[in-house]
């Protein structure tokens, strides 16, 4: 009996402490997260920073001191450039270690091991853009750049001090929800990561879905509702800028191109991806002094995308946004130079049908040979459940990404993958001297060694000077070449080479006094490269250049005024021809005072209005209605542009794609409008009754800062700020504004301010988690304090740290 | 007067463990007081509730007003519960929950131990 109880209690006891200490769907392992000790409590935190001032850790060869800022900025100061980086990366990790590793299981395709089956299609996805090949070359390419592979190893290695250091408790609270730990950081990852950002900013492409829809629309209709470029474009660099210099050839084959139809594609990076920047010559500006700002428009997310810190050692006094995971400053400036970027669009990815000798898939054909083809055994661990295998197949193109395992309904659906990130690449060389660039030339000469993702470099100097440089790898292509599936088994399919980087479009000190970028078209007509992006942007570079035009005595608070403009181009353009098409005689009351309200507006998107929620919600109905015929489409394929929907209802309102298929009546643009018009009121009466509030527009279009894991409590939205895509703020649901900067280049230093929608800290258990948000959504910055050597007495320093070396 | 001492006792154990062990370390805290101090089985699975329970809810507790429930407000969005306090008693009976079983386990591996004692001292 005695035994009996012994045995029943401790079988209990062991039934109990499994149960508590495991992960079941949503639930963390309760006792072990519940824990005082150890558990969540211990993710709370104080304000301020909480790992006291001095710490000992080994890999330093000399005391590193770090000096945090009243924004939680680490004013890094080394006495060796390996201190330096190692240190960069031990704090970079203490306050986002989390992000980083959880940024990088997404690359390489492993977050069904943390979450489970749900994510094995996307860990496929990720597996079969080739990302994680690109980088082991990439890695190789590094070990041969000695100076530079040394202080990347140093950023890892430091990564490495902090996750040896810390135990359960002290673990950020993701994984402790989660139930998993962290990994020891390797040179690889570091050099994934900057994959990673290829794939969000250079991977985009329509070819399949240009390839289908040029099939069923016919090649007129096709080029009418997608046309590569409009007249009067406002070019990254400047029309009329001469382009003085013998282009290599590429020569069009006279050969036809593959048509199938495609149903299932990979996932676009968001378009939204966009940026803007501009710089100001001394000859504009109030001071006599260039200014330069950039924001990088990105997804909203916390923890950020960026970390912001301050680097110093003999050769380096570099301040900017950092990349949680890798060494370097990537946008910021030293004494000398500042730099911004923005995502230069351009296709450089193109897709290959492939043909295979037979079933087994591995030869290929290429002109009249068979080609061997590579095979790569992936294996995807799936949390609580079976590894899923998957096999695939390497062409030298790149990844067959579509086959008959995956998004392929057919055998003729072998496509290979083009893609100028899958080539080796030391992107770190090019941080490593711009971060210590002294002028022009060095800044220029940086990029030698840049592939991608392709940006548009804005530059301005202590000196005076002012460019802008469209960086990365770009194909030489013939025209049109890549915009649509080519055929693998031809040669002459073939990307013949790329334009040589001292080739590559650039501006310096235009007359113009400025240069200027938004993921507009690099170029206008003349110049004599073909090149093509599915998604130019039309409106953000034409209000920034129109302002910049005019634009005299300029001041630091002008250029922080202009990234937060919130005038709403495309409206100006397109809402005056919507309302005159409105019959206003027959106007109920209602309808009269929404059309006044929209006639009375001045185009400003500001977080207080209400026409820009009428306007924005009328545009897209009417945007629905007039492809609707594109919803019939049963292939893959994608919808005319913003801008090119206006000019249809503008130059074609007749069109045949202006009726409504759903109704007997053939309906014309103005039938359009009138019955948008109406559909928008009552959508607005919806919203309002069910919200229980006025449409104000910050309100309307509830920006939201989102937690990686979407997690309600760690996530900040309905963020008053206005604004929009195609907007120069551009604070869309989900994107806008990731790292706001400006920087006055003076001949005693730079004097630069700065915010992010974020907080240094990645912890939402810190009193700062999130803090900078309202500041960046009222348009307000923080200075940056840039100093060459400790400070001993400054009230904004609030702690400093020592690294001892051990 | 053994009860109140158990209790104690656990509650000490269960601090040190939590410097030094896993959060299991509470069942080997509980378990091994109870061994020590072996009593009725209602007596020691109270005393191993209460030893674990309460120190897991006053630590807890302490932890919340230090960091003025920053995070525990977050946390409570994500559980079945609207009050941080809900969270505290949470934590209390979860561990004491575990305290309670693993001092029943300690106890009555005691008691075998005892009985064989007693019968080979008597025969």
């Amino acid at each position: 009996m005695k035994t009996f109880r012994f045995v029943l209690s401790l079988v209990i006891t062991i039934t109990l402490l499994y149960f508590l200490n495991t992960k079941r769907d949503q639930i963390p392992p309760l006792g072990k997260f519940m824990d005082p000790f150890a558990g969540f409590w211990q993710n709370g935190e104080k304000e301020g920073l909480n790992i006291g001032d001095e710490l000992s850790l080994e890999g330093l060869d000399q005391p590193v001191t770090i000096q945090f800022d009243d924004i939680m900025v680490p004013h890094i100061f080394a006495q060796t450039d390996k201190d330096l980086f190692y240190a960069q990366g031990y704090i970079t990790a203490y306050h986002r270690l989390w992000q980083m590793e959880f940024q990088l299981l997404a690359t390489e395709g492993r977050i069904s091991e943390v979450i489970g089956a749900q994510a094995v299609d996307f860990d496929k996805a990720q597996r079969r853009k080739g990302m994680a090949h690109a980088a082991r070359l990439s890695e190789e390419q590094l070990k041969k750049d000695t100076e530079v592979h040394t202080l990347v190893k140093a950023y890892s290695d430091g990564i490495n001090a902090f996750i040896d250091q810390i135990g359960y408790e002290d673990l950020p609270i993701e994984y402790k929800l989660l139930d998993y730990s962290p990994e020891p950081w390797t040179v690889y990852k570091t050099c994934l990561l900057l994959k990673q950002m290829s794939n969000d900013l250079s991977r985009g492409e329509m070819d399949l879905e240009n390839t289908n829809l040029r099939g069923a629309l016919g090649q007129e209709t096709f080029d009418l509702l997608f046309p590569d470029r409009h007249p009067g474009i406002d070019p990254v660099i400047s029309s009329g800028t001469p382009f003085d210099f013998d282009p290599l050839p590429a020569i069009a084959p006279d050969t036809a191109y593959p048509n199938l139809r495609i149903h299932k594609t990979l996932t676009n990076p968001n378009p939204d991806n966009g940026s803007n920047n501009f710089v100001v010559a001394g000859s504009k500006t109030n001071s006599g002094n260039p200014i330069l700002a950039n924001e990088p428009d990105l997804g909203l997310n916390l923890p950020s995308i960026w970390y912001v810190a301050h680097l110093n050692s003999p050769s380096y006094n570099v301040f900017g946004a950092t990349l949680p995971g890798a060494p370097f400053v990537i946008i910021g400036f030293n004494d000398s130079i500042s730099w911004g970027f923005t995502n230069a669009k351009r296709d450089v990815v193109d897709w290959y049908q492939v043909q295979f000798r037979d079933e087994k898939r591995d030869e290929y054909k290429y002109d009249d040979k068979w080609l061997k083809a590579d095979q790569s055994i992936e294996t995807i661990k799936v949390r609580d459940g079976d590894d899923v295998m998957d096999t695939i197949i390497f062409t030298h193109y790149g990844p067959v990404s579509y086959d008959r395992n995956f998004m392929g309904d057919g055998e003729q659906i072998n496509f290979a993958m083009r893609w100028t990130a899958h080539d080796a690449s030391d992107e770190q060389r090019t941080f490593y001297l711009l971060n210590k660039a002294k002028n022009y030339d060095e800044y220029v000469e940086a990029f030698d060694y840049y592939v991608g993702p392709p940006q548009n470099a804005a530059f301005a100097s202590a000196n005076g000077d002012i460019a802008l440089w469209i960086n990365g790898k770009f194909p030489i292509k013939w025209q049109e070449q890549g915009k649509f599936l080519l055929d693998g088994a031809n040669s002459q399919h073939e990307w013949s080479g790329f334009i040589p980087h001292r080739q590559a479009l650039h501006e310096l000190n235009p007359e113009r006094g400025f240069v200027s970028s938004a993921n507009q078209h690099p170029a206008d007509s003349t110049y004599p490269y073909y090149s093509y992006d599915y998604s130019y942007e039309y409106y953000r570079n034409r209000r920034i250049n129109d302002r910049l035009k005019v634009m005299h005595n300029i001041r630091p608070e002008d250029m922080m005024t202009l990234q937060n403009d919130n005038y709403d181009y495309k409206a100006s353009e397109a809402l005056p021809m919507m309302l005159d098409s409105l019959d206003t005689a027959s106007f109920t009351n209602r309808e009269r005072v929404v059309y006044d309200l929209l006639r009375d507006w001045d185009y400003f998107a500001e977080p207080d209005r209400q026409a820009p929620a009428y306007f924005e919600t009328w545009w897209s109905l009417l945007y629905e209605s007039v492809w609707d015929e594109f919803d019939a489409f049963d292939f893959a394929h994608y919808r005319p542009s913003t801008y090119n929907t206006y000019y249809m209802l503008r130059n074609h309102p007749e069109h045949a794609y202006m009726d409504d298929r759903s109704t007997p009546v053939v309906e014309t643009a103005g039938t359009l409008y009138q019955r948008t018009f109406k559909q928008t009121l009552d959508s607005l009466d919806n919203w309002k009754s069910e919200m229980g509030m006025n449409p104000q527009w910050s309100n309307y279009k509830n920006t939201t800062i989102q937690h990686l894991l979407r997690l309600k409590p760690f996530t900040v939205d309905n963020v008053k700020i206005g604004g929009y895509r195609n907007i120069v703020n551009a604070a869309s649901e989900r994107h806008g504004p990731s790292w706001r900067m400006v920087v006055e280049m003076t001949p005693n230093g730079p004097n630069a301010w700065g915010v992010y929608p974020g907080s240094q800290t990645g912890n939402p258990g810190h009193p700062m988690y999130g803090h900078m948000i309202e500041n960046w959504a009222e348009g307000e910055y923080y200075p940056l304090l840039f100093m060459s050597a400790p400070a001993t007495n400054n009230e904004r320093i609030l702690n400093t740290l020592t690294l001892q070396p051990n | 007067m053994k009860f109140i001492i158990r209790i104690i006792l656990i509650a000490a154990l269960t601090y040190l463990s939590g410097m030094f062990l896993p959060w299991w370390g509470i069942a080997i805290a509980a378990a091994l007081i109870s061994f020590l101090l072996p009593g009725h089985g209602f007596n020691v699975f109270v005393s191993g509730f209460l030893g674990v329970g309460l120190l897991w809810m006053a630590f807890a507790w302490k932890t919340d007003i230090e960091t003025g429930s920053i995070l525990s407000e977050k946390i409570v969005q994500l559980f079945p519960v609207d009050e941080v306090t809900y969270l505290i008693l949470a934590t209390g009976v979860i561990g004491g929950l575990v305290g309670a079983f693993s001092g029943l386990t300690g106890s009555t591996f005691r008691q075998i131990f005892m009985k064989k004692k007693q019968k080979s001292y008597y025969s």
